[in-house]
């Protein structure tokens, strides 16, 4: 199993990474769009194990300001008084800050970003303050796991903006715990649910399975059901009705035939999924 | 009988969000409900009455989603429609005078007769839009689809049960108001996520729609990429967006709807006329609104004031000329791809319904002239139902689809974004709230047993996805605002009541009154 720890850049604002590039010394920073900038970071820190200390350093400290979250939750704004100038806007009644429980969970939003929230207790942040000492001055990870291919990233979080956007890969099934290291150990404190990310792609897949709905094989086969064929309300159909429905399912029939000996399926047409 | 080159269906979906404000004489989002019943459903209503008379054969494919039944069914809704078209019925015959001897004179008069066409069309269906379509379902050439509840997109749900209870709702209404059950469902965005299928396939619904990738990205890949439907593994089956047919009308660019000589939207004598003319028509606080009257063109790319008049009439010879023109191209693209499938393909058209009529003006003529051109005028494409293209082709490629939606890049970033994220740990931990209750105060007294079920309608309320999604597009953010929390607020304010053995009955009975759909609901789904 493969562990490192990483900087999710793609999360980090434009105003970010020139803050980290100017620290890093990277020229021409000013004139790059965001997608140079993470480029040129993202080789730097490869190349020089120094500059990524410094990095995730200056990620470290920038976290712990409110302004850097990356989409942090708009706290529910009061409705502000009616004032002569200012008509009332009704943005709704209150709802709670809080809940009283520890939650992690992760939300796929498309193949490349999880959208992961949390809350943690009051009496857990106690119990665990009975262990640990400076809880609020460690650095807050998110443990985020593939587990179709045990690949394991650590990423930096603000504990306080209670979201973070986490980076992914398209076909993944991820699950992540909410934790902080202690002495180089990483403790786990929340557990989240685990969730699979979309394919961005056509499969390379290409076996086929076809099926025919027992339904369907069913109301071909029974003909003579009144029922089915016109209907509860309906009265006795006459016999010319009769022959055209009859004749519209034979053709059905002879329809699903066809199209099973094309695709392969030989004999009976079958009611469970088959492999060809 | 001769076979087609290719079926063509096409699918509108209808849907708004629950919008009734019984506790206010006149609230603009309402309008919402009018604009779209006097612009888009009643014209429905009338194109398929004249192809019914005609003898026309088609087949159309419509969603009306459960929050939109309750609202085209209910009371109150049907009295202020009904006043509402008494007030352009008023404010069109005053046109008439205003205008005479002018250019916009045969404009009024188009709008005037208009007007009474909708009064006749409103009371031909007993003053009930949903009669009108269950008439046509009935007749055999609509096949009307549920939708996830109100709207919920259910990928985002945290739990299996609010899901299932969602869809149980939805099958539930829908039989009230149609007399049978679903066969198919309109997933609200097209949204699918994994296990979708498996709840579907519990509460008896036979297929969806999802967007082209969530069949084409399927595993494994499907043979005939989205030009046929596939089944889930469970034998749900899914049919998937055409795009091509789809950006001939969506797209801003090169769409239909953007023709300079429809109707531009954004020019009202709501806004545009003397504000003393216009005062009677709007509502009391006398803020400028939409009413409907337009009596400009897009024109083209120019400032709203160069607008040119609007003639409805060269307008109508072009919607003709758009569905010649769509059906000319989906031929083509039949015969293509039979070529290339060696099976007649299946284009699946979807579009949001009040973009026929409501913002498309032309819309509703366009999807008339349709449907006469591919009965008439030529043989190679056929319109076609869900439930008979499967009846045709029952046998079908097995997959798995891919988790998206047919929102803005696909997957579900329109619904959970820095706008809008925040809802979710409230709706969640609703959703949780919701099940302890059901689980802990089931069948313990008349009294509870509401009390449960209201709660569960607040819930379903606040899960609409339209919340989310007009958070992500900047416009009414307040109101969708106001309606998450309001919703979510009652819905804690029951919990705590219920836990704590201090239900306020005359809390509950309002709450009943303000926010009263579904008086089918039942919270056992929830266990």
């Amino acid at each position: 199993m493969k562990v490192k720890r990483t900087i999710a850049w793609k999360t980090l604002g434009v105003r970010m990474l020139r803050l980290l590039a100017a620290k890093l010394g990277i020229r021409g920073r000013s004139t790059m769009t965001k997608s140079e900038l993470v480029r040129e970071l993202q080789r730097l820190t490869r190349t020089s194990p120094k500059a990524r200390a410094q990095a995730l350093a200056t990620v470290k400290t920038m976290a712990s300001q409110p302004s850097s979250k990356p989409a942090p939750a708009p706290p529910p704004p009061p409705p502000p008084p009616p004032t002569p100038e200012q008509p009332f806007i009704d943005r709704g009644k209150p709802i709670p800050d809080v809940y009283g429980q520890d939650t992690l969970r992760l939300l796929a939003r498309d193949p490349e970003w999880i959208f992961a929230y949390w809350e943690l207790t009051p009496e857990r942040i106690h119990q665990l303050h009975s262990r640990f000492k400076d809880l609020h001055d460690r650095t807050w990870e998110i443990k985020l796991t593939n587990m179709k291919t045990g690949e394991v990233e650590h990423i930096a979080v603000f504990l306080g903006a209670c979201n973070w956007y986490l980076h992914v890969k398209p076909r993944g099934v991820y699950q992540a715990e909410l934790g902080f290291r202690d002495g180089g150990i990483f403790i786990k404190v929340l557990d989240s649910n685990p969730v699979r990310t979309p394919a961005d792609a056509i499969s390379e897949r290409a076996d086929e399975e076809w099926m025919i709905m027992r339904r369907d094989l069913l109301r071909m086969l029974h003909l003579s059901h009144e029922r089915e064929l016109f209907g509860e309300d309906r009265p006795l159909a006459s016999a010319e009705r009769y022959k055209e429905v009859t004749r519209e399912q034979l053709e059905v029939l002879r329809q699903a035939e066809r199209e099973a000996r094309a695709l392969g399926a030989s004999g009976g047409v079958p009611s469970s999924p088959r492999k060809r | 009988m001769t076979h087609p080159v290719g079926y063509l269906m096409l699918v509108l979906h209808a849907h708004l969000p629950f919008v009734r404000h019984p506790e206010y004489e006149e609230f603009l989002e309402e309008d919402w409900l009018y604009e779209a019943m006097l612009e888009t459903y009643i014209p429905l209503l009338e194109v398929y009455a004249g192809l019914e008379r005609d003898g026309v054969p088609f087949q159309i494919t419509m969603s009306l989603t459960p929050p939109l039944c309750e609202m085209l069914a209910d009371p109150l809704l049907i009295s202020r429609f009904d006043r509402h078209l008494g007030t352009l019925e008023r404010l069109t015959h005053a046109e008439l005078r205003r205008t005479r001897h002018t250019p916009l004179e045969e404009c009024a008069r188009f709008y005037h007769e208009r007007v009474r066409e909708a009064r006749r069309t409103f009371e031909a269906w007993g003053r009930n839009l949903v009669s009108g379509f269950r008439h046509f379902q009935e007749a055999g050439v609509l096949e009307i689809l549920t939708c996830s509840g109100t709207h919920c997109l259910l990928p985002l749900c945290a739990t299996k049960q609010a899901a299932r209870a969602q869809l149980r709702l939805a099958v539930r209404n829908y039989r009230k108001h149609f007399g049978c059950a679903p066969r198919g469902i309109w997933l609200a965005e097209c949204g699918y996520g994994d296990g979708v299928d498996a709840l579907l396939h519990e509460v008896g619904i036979h297929y969806f729609f999802g967007d082209t990738h969530a069949v084409l990205f399927a595993e494994p890949r499907p043979r005939y990429g989205n030009f046929a439907p596939v089944y889930c593994r469970n034998g749900v089956a899914v049919f998937a967006r055409d795009q091509e047919s789809s950006k001939q009308v969506w797209s801003a660019d090169v769409g239909y709807p953007g023709d300079p000589d429809y109707r531009e939207f954004y020019r009202d004598i709501g806004f545009d006329a003397d504000y003393d003319y216009i005062r009677p028509y709007l509502h009391k606080n006398g803020l400028r609104r939409n009413l409907g009257i337009k009596y400009h063109r897009i024109t083209g790319k120019v400032p709203l004031h160069e607008k040119q008049l609007y003639n409805p009439h060269v307008a109508r010879d072009r919607a003709a000329e758009h569905a010649g023109n769509f059906m000319f191209n989906r031929q083509h693209q039949a015969r293509y791809l039979h070529g290339v499938l060696g099976r007649p393909p299946l284009i699946v058209a979807p579009y949001d319904a009040e973009l026929y009529g409501h913002w498309w003006f032309e819309g509703p003529w366009f999807i008339d002239y349709l449907f006469r051109k591919i009965a008439y005028d030529q043989t190679d494409i056929t319109t076609i139902t869900p439930t008979r293209y499967l009846e045709l082709f029952p046998v079908n490629q097995v997959v798995e689809p891919c988790p998206s939606t047919w929102g803005d890049k696909g997957y579900f970033e329109v619904w959970l974004n820095g706008s809008n994220d925040w809802i979710y740990r409230h709706l969640h931990r609703g959703e949780e709230m919701m099940l302890e209750l059901a689980r802990t105060f089931r069948d313990r007294s008349p009294l509870l047993d509401r009390a449960l079920n209201q709660a569960a309608r607040e819930l379903v309320l606040a899960q609409a996805s339209d919340w989310a999604f007009i958070m992500t597009t900047g416009t009414m953010v307040p109101y969708a605002e106001k309606r998450t929390r309001d919703h979510l607020h009652n819905l804690y304010g029951l919990y705590l009541q219920l836990k704590e053995n201090r239900l306020e009955e005359r809390w509950l009975a309002q709450l009943e009154w303000q926010n009263n759909a579904f008086p089918e609901i039942d919270y056992h789904d929830y266990l």
